[in-house]
């Protein structure tokens, strides 16, 4: 494959990258004894990305082959001239730095190949038919065992040559609860980048089975949160949606030009100095195994851990080449895409708040009246930095104490002001954002994480 | 696409069922695709990137003594179906009986004639590129203040074809266009909520770069200057979008025979009951000319039915694949979603709202203290019909007429509990991308402000 990409890439007359990308997912999904689906699915090609009169042009082949590889690369070329005349104003340059060359090796593929599909699909059917068992009040369950392997090839003319494999793993159980018309639903959702030993490491299958059946009956008698601003501690899943979806987006430098909340704010402090936000290719905190490990990007740049805000003060976006360039700064290995029939954009990997100094307990002894805020539904975020995140589990805290659980709870506000308001972190740190992808047009695996954080924002409810 | 070219997809799939039945399977499917995609995108208020493909894609569907094997690659050569099979049985082999799972025996199909631009092979780049600075240009000159983050104009064309063991053997040829823009305004220290418009159609020439442009440099800019509204309970009317995400996807949901079947639908019970004002009527409509939900046949290579789900308030009908009909020993209504990739799955084609009877401007000036919603960002849980999230490009309604645009604004409620509430639906109405939906006015919702 390398000589192939290699030979075709020597012969090119303007800045050509070949991406050659083989994936092989299994999934399988459980829903109430019923194996929905059960799948195999091999997706494979070759992207092939030019730049020609400053313009991009991308075209693909879903071959290895040389000449159906020759014929994407033509067809890329032949784009990027059809579109150059409507530029307003031409990619300048690439932003020169050391690209990969080698072999790169993330996740545990052969871990992953070692176990049986049997073993990977009584997993999904024995978890969903413990949490069905586990309550009466239960009407339903899923649960859902996913994995991906890559590998890859990435060539360019001005010197990329790296050979990358990557196995990720996740794992879905989902609980709904129901009396009458009342329904609840609780889920808990695990990914990394690893094997299955990586996936259960923090809690066997048996216990998100019990977890999930637990929360989705708890919260059937559970009364709705109330709406308003309010004093919360948010635990690490909800520090890493925080730190992906409300401010890591803002800090991606294709929206920092389009005018986002942390443009032209570099070196202006955002954040409480308590406040050091990173998001890292490699994830060395709390070992190798979060969810969105990179070890070089789509464009061939060994992925750096980038400190986006350190202590408070803005120091830095996430970066391909042509922003990198633009902003005159090296890359910082951000530039993904999904499959071989998806051009590199700017993404995150791991984006996580670095602990602080208290226990969870003197933060949530602090709370006079408040709420412990546990489990990311979905969130989004607008590139303005107002974020609204759904809360799985929201506890009311009354004079440093944790009461009752609350239900319906979703949270917002502006991430900058949140941050500006984190008086407290915990010494503890957890990923928590593996499971899903992120959403940009193209699908990629992240993960985020962080402490317990103590803030304020909007509490949305009944 | 030529006739020659369906025609050779159809024998590719004869030759996926027949060697997976060789293989060992009791009953095969095989559906298949060819697309070529065209694709200009805008990023930072100028062209970004130019693409264009040829895809293919193959999913093949076995069943062996019961037990369900699925697989999937976009390979369509010889070697790699036989490696694909061999997954698809392996998978089988792993997984538990179940007496369900089937395929349907072939229904004849009467092929809808609109769903394929003849013109779709002359596209190309540069037709991209212009209609996508159009849309650019019309943007920017709204308003200096908006900016756009990211836009397309995209088209992608080829055909679709479904085979089983049982008998099934259809194709069609269609395509599908759309332009979208999202972004925001930015004055000074002021920044718009985003906003994000798009349009669709079976044909280029049909898809409105101009108005998609316009539309999406009004919301923007009209949402500058936000203000914290207050909390209060009451009316809200929730504009196309918002009514689509709140409104319509639980219904789409819970009329999932899946659902009801795995007592997960708050419609399990209720056929012919009513669950909604006699305001609200909605739908399914496979054959909506020119609609992208539309199909001549559905993931199974059924005819898709066009079924009432809610009429005049009552449910009328559940939505079938061939599992779930087979579960109640009747056939399937033809709603098997999902393209190559997936493993069947119920869903709708096209969701059609029917209108009302009231202007938006009449619904307005009906309500002394509410708030327009025209984007909702937030959580709609389908199960329970719980919603909650923050209003985007919102305004205020006072005493009658639009007022300051909203930031920082919350709605919530449970969307069943609130349909027999549906006070109107208006009679304007906005096509989506395989819906079309009105204004829908719901009383009693939970506004959480400053």
């Amino acid at each position: 494959m390398r000589e192939i990409l290699n030979g075709i890439v020597a012969e090119s007359e303007c800045w050509l990258e070949l991406r050659a990308h083989e994936r092989r997912a299994l999934s399988v999904a459980v829903r109430k004894g019923v194996v929905e689906s059960a799948a195999h699915r091999t997706v494979s090609g070759v992207g092939a990305r030019v730049l020609v009169n400053g313009t991009w042009g991308f075209s693909s082949a879903a071959s290895f082959e040389r000449d159906d590889v020759l014929r994407a690369a033509r067809d890329a070329v032949a784009a990027a001239v059809a579109s150059s005349s409507g530029r307003l104003k031409g990619v300048g340059r690439l932003q020169d730095c050391s690209l990969a060359v080698g072999d790169f090796r993330s996740g545990n593929a052969e871990g992953l190949a070692a176990r049986s599909t049997e073993e990977k699909t009584a997993l999904a059917v024995d978890t969903e038919a413990r949490v069905r068992a586990s309550s009466p009040a239960v009407r339903s369950a899923m649960a859902r065992y996913s994995e991906i392997v890559d590998r890859k090839w990435i060539v360019s003319t001005d010197g990329a040559d790296a050979h990358l494999e990557d196995a990720k793993a996740e794992f879905l159980a989902v609980a709904i609860a129901g009396e009458g018309d009342e329904m609840t639903t609780a889920f808990h959702g695990v990914g990394v980048t690893g094997g299955l030993e990586d996936l259960f490491a923090a809690l066997s299958p048996d216990g998100i089975a019990d977890h999930v059946s637990r929360i989705a009956v708890d919260l059937l008698s559970a009364p709705y949160a109330p709406g308003g601003e309010a004093t919360v501690v948010l635990n690490p899943e909800l520090v890493g949606l925080l730190a992906h979806e409300a401010v890591g987006h803002t800090v991606e430098a294709d929206f920092v030009l389009s005018g986002s909340a942390a443009s032209g704010r570099l070196g202006q402090k955002v954040a409480s100095e308590l406040v050091t936000l990173v998001d890292s290719g490699p994830a060395v905190i709390g070992g190798p195994t979060a969810g969105g490990v990179v070890l070089v990007d789509d464009e061939g740049v060994p992925a750096a851990r980038t400190v986006v805000i350190d202590r408070g003060v803005l120091r830095s976006y996430l970066h391909d080449r042509e922003t990198a360039a633009l902003f005159d700064v090296p890359p910082t290995g951000n530039a993904r895409a999904w499959q071989f029939d998806d051009e590199p954009l700017i993404r995150m990997r791991n984006t996580y708040i670095e602990p602080g100094a208290s226990s969870l307990e003197e933060i949530v002894a602090s709370v006079k009246e408040g709420f412990l805020l546990r489990g990311a539904g979905s969130g989004q975020a607008d590139a303005n930095a107002e974020f609204m995140f759904g809360v799985q589990e929201a506890y009311e805290i009354r004079n440093g104490k944790v009461g009752r659980l609350l239900r319906g709870a979703t949270i917002s506000g502006d991430a900058f002001e949140v941050l500006k308001g984190i008086d407290m972190l915990s010494s503890g740190f957890e990923w928590g954002l593996g499971f899903g992808a992120c959403g940009k047009g193209q699908q990629a695996r992240v993960d985020g994480g962080g402490p317990y954080v103590r803030c304020r924002v909007m509490m949305g409810g009944r | 696409m030529g006739q020659s070219v369906t025609r050779h997809l159809l024998d590719i799939c004869d030759a996926a069922v027949a060697a997976a039945v060789r293989a060992g399977a009791d009953e095969a499917e095989a559906c298949a695709a060819r697309v070529r995609t065209v694709n200009v995108q805008l990023q930072k208020n100028d062209v970004h990137i130019a693409k264009s493909s040829d895809g293919a894609a193959l999913g093949i569907r076995i069943i062996k003594a019961g037990r369900l094997g699925f697989s999937f690659l976009n390979r369509l050569d010889d070697p790699s179906v036989s490696e694909s099979i061999e997954a698809a049985l392996g998978i089988a082999a792993a997984a538990p009986a179940d007496a369900h799972n089937v395929l349907p025996d072939p229904v004849a199909i009467e092929y809808q004639r609109d769903l394929n631009d003849p013109a779709a092979g002359s596209f190309g780049v540069e037709r991209a590129v212009e209609s996508a600075l159009v849309m650019l240009r019309e943007a920017r000159g709204y308003d200096a203040r908006v900016t756009v983050d990211f836009g397309e104009f995209a088209g992608q064309w080829g055909e679709r074809a479904v085979v089983s063991s049982r008998g099934v053997r259809a194709s069609e040829p269609s395509s599908a266009f759309h332009c979208g823009v999202l972004g925001m305004a930015r004055d000074g220290d002021k920044v718009s909520s985003f906003d994000y418009q798009f349009d669709g159609a079976r044909e280029a020439a049909r898809v409105d770069p101009v108005s998609t442009a316009r539309r999406f440099a009004e919301n923007v800019v009209n949402s500058l200057g936000a203000v914290k509204g207050d909390s209060f309970t009451g009316p809200v009317i929730l504009a196309p979008k918002a009514a689509a995400e709140v409104i319509c996807y639980p219904i789409e949901a819970a009329v999932s025979a899946r659902a009801v079947q795995k007592g997960t639908s708050r419609f399990c019970g209720k056929l012919g009951e009513p669950v909604a004002s006699r305001a609200l009527t909605i739908l399914d409509d496979s054959a909506l000319p020119g609609g992208l939900g539309s199909a001549s046949f559905d993931r199974e290579g059924m005819p898709s039915e066009v079924l009432p789900l809610v009429e005049g308030g009552v449910l009328r009908n559940f939505l079938y694949d061939a599992y779930s009909a087979c579960v109640e020993g009747r056939r399937s209504n033809g709603h098997a979603g999902g393209g190559p990739a997936d493993v069947p799955y119920v869903s709708t084609t096209n969701v059609v709202m029917s209108p009302g009877d009231v202007s938006l401007a009449d619904m307005i000036a009906g309500i002394d203290r509410g708030v327009l919603v025209t984007r909702f960002s937030g959580n709609v849980d389908p199960v329970s019909g719980d919603f909650s999230g923050a209003v985007k490009g919102g305004r205020l309604i006072r005493r009658g007429e639009l007022a300051e645009p909203l930031c920082g604004t919350m709605i919530a409620g449970n969307v069943f509990d609130l349909l027999p509430g549906v006070t109107a639906v208006s009679r304007e109405r906005e096509r989506m991308l395989g819906a079309v939906v009105g204004h829908v006015l719901l009383n009693d919702v939970v506004v959480s402000g400053s």
